[in-house]
């Protein structure tokens, strides 16, 4: 039995030079054909609360049957108003909101943000300091990218792999507690560091859980990545040819399955990343696949790296001394940190006074969620779940 | 180095514009800044994009910021291939801010122009769907401006409102 | 007095049908908490255990709360409809237990078309969906009931296809008498066309019963529970109950049709042969339910009528060559 593949929604271009069409679906003018023509299609909702969408996020679908004509996202739902928040209170007070952007991997806001204020300011990090961020990083990327397989999982229907994933998600978030004393909103990068150093055999303990992942994955695997079933609901869904993936700004796990090789572990290295070996995951296919397997790929670099982390570890200090007030000189400053899903830079504008004039935060689950609107169309509605799903988004970094 | 061949390729793809559009380019490593005027910005931005020795095709942030007497434009666009990224800084009129749009360029920008719109009031001309993206549609005002009153008690919200699209279920 | 009264055979028909209700709906609760433990330990975790001994009233416990629960019925939605859904789809669940042999002789009516009777009487729950995805007058139930209508039908080719097979091997299409003809362990899975048929018949009944990773039509994480999205309280619990029933009856039916009925090793009576028989179908079924992930309504529909039927076809046809050039199974 075969499966006609999915036709690209968006066919690559020809050659670098052509411009990148804009969007292909207005959403409201076809809408409005649709009721002019006097054919119905059926217009319904999925959201703000939907088991699906991860968060609150509300989709308008346009369907014929169970095929989606156009779809029209609506974000908003969880904006707090953050980047106004952080214009009225010093630099460094604004760490603990950074938390909630992304809370399922609250260290690389925790960093990003750090860091754009340490390259305002010119602070610098100790070694030490370096090296344990890098930890911290990526044994939150593990977390991060458990509760995806888990979530994508059940989207599609595979419920166990749900408890399979938490299960080590458990150990990570253990580890985590041990050393921030918090499981999910961790607040532990200050300016110029970290607030402490781990506890005495936290590094043990991080390594005995890389060998428990590791014994793991072929579960997961068996489960997931080689069932034919979930394969056919997989592959060929929602491909995004390279061009595409750069145009529309797409960064993290959901480019490199597009073939581009953009990690900014490796393109604009930060903290100890230059000096460890690991590879960058980056899959041609592009489709929903794809995007799944560059995930499950990143947990096994993730474990490599940790593994490096706790060789190299020099004694040292854990922070350096920042002063009370923090009153960087004018200017702008951005930082950018390769969060599990993608690029998360933080934008400062100062004018010499302590509090910023602008923060600004560039969430990758917000550029990344452009693409979805033109990529479903065509599509049917238990797909728009699993493209959703295999875009991977959080709606705290979204809407801010 | 990179910072040798940044410069020189940024000279190169910037040379057919008029005197005056660009106002400060400086480089720092892989990253330069650029001041342009509003006039220029959108020949800028192509030139960024099209020119062979610059590259920079990646749209990797626009945001804008507003210190109270002065509106800015933050444009980071970055080459993949290159490793460098442009930092491309421009003033809008505070008190009518509009400015091109390059959602056909990039048309991952449009969501963002969309924020900017919501939180500044740019007007980006040649947007396809210029409306608010954060905050309710019949938000008054414009919150990240520094000239912004938020109302700590009867918020400009009306409740909510019916949306008359047929949608149901 | 109770001997005069049994006398009486509209009594005693009735006193054999309050018993087989008794005795579903138990099986149904046992069920219940059955694949609840099942899916627990499946998933690495524990399931029910606070409830009774190890759990063991929970689902005693939910079926309480169901029945106590407020009887919401949505404004816009057509009370006709709404209201004869769930009979329509639980009695004909109920109906088909009453040719269910469960040994020689235990057996509420047997029908010499029992085969056809199961088959067309099923049938008839594919409406209640339908009518429960419209009459709820919701979108998501709506496409629920649409795309459940859909597999159903579709589905139902396969099954009857594969019991056919059967019946050409036992000559008659009355239950009792495929299961006699199994006697002595000749049970009908170790004739090659059979074991394929069966295979077919599992598959089939997968998406009949509405089971993952046929379960479109209640595919939690995309339409929220599908065409009895809107249900509570005791309608929910009937459309509940059936869902069990049917999987209990799809693997009592395999059982008797495959796997000898109540054949078994002497020491036992044959009715617990078959109740075991069954249970070890359906904690396969409940394996399988909590492994695998949910199928796309097209590849759905492709894969029963461009795999299923054109192997059911086979099937029937070696199934007829067996009987006529190799003999087969006579009575």
């Amino acid at each position: 039995m075969s499966l006609e593949p999915r036709t690209d929604p968006n066919p690559p271009t020809a050659g670098p030079e052509t411009p990148a069409k804009g969007p292909a679906i207005d959403a409201q003018a076809l809408h409005q054909e649709i009721l002019d023509l006097g054919t119905q299609g059926m217009v319904m909702n999925m959201g703000p609360q939907h088991p699906s969408t991860h968060g609150v996020l509300r989709l308008i679908l346009t369907l014929d049957g169970e095929e989606v004509m156009a779809c029209e996202p609506m974000i908003g739902y969880l904006h707090r108003g953050l980047e106004k928040m952080a214009e009225r209170r010093p630099y460094r007070h604004f760490l603990p909101f950074t938390d909630r952007l992304d809370y399922v991997c609250s260290l690389a806001n925790n960093l990003a943000c750090a860091q754009a204020i340490e390259r305002l300011a010119g602070v610098e990090v100790p070694e030490r300091a370096q090296w344990l961020r890098v930890a911290l990083m990526e044994l939150n990327r593990i977390a991060s990218h458990l509760l995806f397989l888990g979530t994508f999982g059940t989207d599609l229907g595979a419920t166990t792999m749900l408890l399979y994933a938490f299960r080590e998600r458990e150990e990570a978030l253990a580890l985590l507690e041990a050393i921030t004393g918090a499981r999910l909103t961790y607040n532990w990068i200050r300016v110029g560091g970290l607030p402490d150093d781990m506890p005495e055999t936290w590094d043990e303990g991080v390594l005995a859980f890389c060998d428990l992942l590791e014994s793991r994955l072929p579960e997961y695997d068996r489960l997931l990545t080689d069932n034919p079933i979930f394969r056919r609901r997989t592959e060929g869904v929602g491909v995004v040819s390279s061009e595409d993936a750069k145009a529309y700004g797409l960064t993290g796990p959901t480019l490199r399955a597009s073939g581009v090789a953009y990690d900014i572990r490796r393109w604009a290295p930060y903290e100890k990343y230059a000096e460890i070996d690991f590879d960058v995951v980056v899959l041609r296919d592009g489709d929903t696949f794809a995007r799944y397997l560059a995930r499950r790929l990143e947990l096994e670099q993730s474990v490599r790296i940790l593994r490096q982390v706790f060789d190299k570890l020099p004694e040292g200090p854990i922070a350096s001394k920042v002063g009370k007030v923090l009153k960087p000189p004018p200017g702008i400053a951005f930082s950018q940190v390769e969060s599990p899903r993608g690029e998360l830079s933080f934008t400062m504008v100062s004018d010499g006074s302590p509090n910023p004039v602008r923060v600004h935060i560039r969430a990758p689950s917000f550029a990344n969620l452009t693409v979805l609107a033109d990529l479903v169309v065509g599509n049917k509605v238990a797909d728009v779940v699993a493209i959703l799903g295999s875009i991977d988004i959080v709606l705290g970094e979204v809407d801010r | 180095m990179m910072e040798r061949d940044f410069g020189s390729a940024l000279r190169t793809a910037l040379a057919g514009l008029p005197e005056g559009a660009v106002e400060s380019l400086e480089v720092s490593g892989s990253v330069a800044t650029l001041r342009v005027n509003l006039g220029s910005l959108r020949a800028v931005l192509e030139s960024l994009k099209s020119s062979p020795e610059a590259a920079c095709d990646f749209p990797a942030n626009l945001t804008a910021y507003d210190t109270g007497e002065e509106m800015f434009l933050v444009y980071r666009l970055a080459s993949i291939e290159r490793g460098w990224q442009a930092l491309v800084l421009c003033r809008v009129d505070r008190s009518e801010p509009v400015a091109p749009s390059v959602t056909d360029l990039w048309p991952g920008f449009n969501w963002f122009e969309r924020e900017v719109y919501d939180m500044f009031g740019v007007r980006f001309e040649g947007h396809p769907d210029l409306r608010r993206i954060l905050l309710p549609d019949d938000w008054e005002g414009f919150p990240f401006r520094k000239d912004y009153v938020s109302r700590p008690s009867g918020s400009p919200l009306r409740g909510p409102q019916p949306i008359d699209r047929g949608a149901q279920g | 007095m109770i001997a005069q009264a049994l006398e009486n055979p509209w009594i005693r028909q009735l006193v054999n049908a309050a018993m087989l209700l008794a005795v579903i709906n138990l099986g149904v609760l046992v069920l219940i908490y059955l694949e609840r433990k099942v899916a627990g330990y499946i998933q690495s975790r524990l399931g029910p255990v606070h409830v009774g001994p190890r759990g063991w009233l929970q689902s005693v416990a939910d079926a309480v709360k169901l029945v106590l629960k407020e009887d919401i019925i949505p404004a816009p939605a057509d009370r006709f409809m709404f209201v004869l859904a769930p009979f329509f789809v639980f009695v004909p669940v109920l109906a088909v237990f009453l040719v269910l042999p469960f040994s020689s002789g235990w057996v509420a009516y047997d029908f010499s078309l029992a085969a056809l009777y199961v088959i067309a009487a099923g049938t008839v729950a594919i409406m209640g969906i339908v009518m429960a995805g419209w009459g709820t007058n919701n979108k998501y139930s709506l496409l629920g009931g649409l795309r459940s209508a859909a597999q159903l039908i579709s589905y139902e080719v396969p099954v009857v296809l594969a019991i056919l097979a059967v019946v050409f091997f036992a000559q008659s299409m009355s239950l009792v008498e495929i299961a006699e003809a199994q006697r002595g362990f000749r049970w009908f899975i170790f004739q090659p066309p059979l074991l394929v048929a069966a295979f077919v018949y599992m598959i089939g009944q997968l998406a009949e019963t509405n089971r993952t990773p046929f379960d479109l039509p209640e595919a939690e994480s995309e339409l929220v529970s599908g065409f009895h999205t809107e249900y509570s309280g005791i309608r929910f619990a009937m459309f509940f109950l059936a869902e069990f029933a049917n999987t209990f009856f799809a693997s009592a039916l395999a059982v008797v049709l495959f796997f000898g009925g109540w054949d078994g090793l002497p020491g036992l009576t044959g009715a617990l042969w078959l109740v075991l028989k069954s249970y070890v179908l359906v904690f396969v079924l409940m394996w399988i339910r909590w492994t695998l992930p949910r199928v796309r309504v097209d590849q759905l529909l492709g894969f029963a009528w461009k795999v299923l039927v054109p192997i059911g076809l086979i099937v029937v046809l070696w199934a007829a060559a067996s009987v006529v050039y190799a003999g087969g199974v006579a009575r």
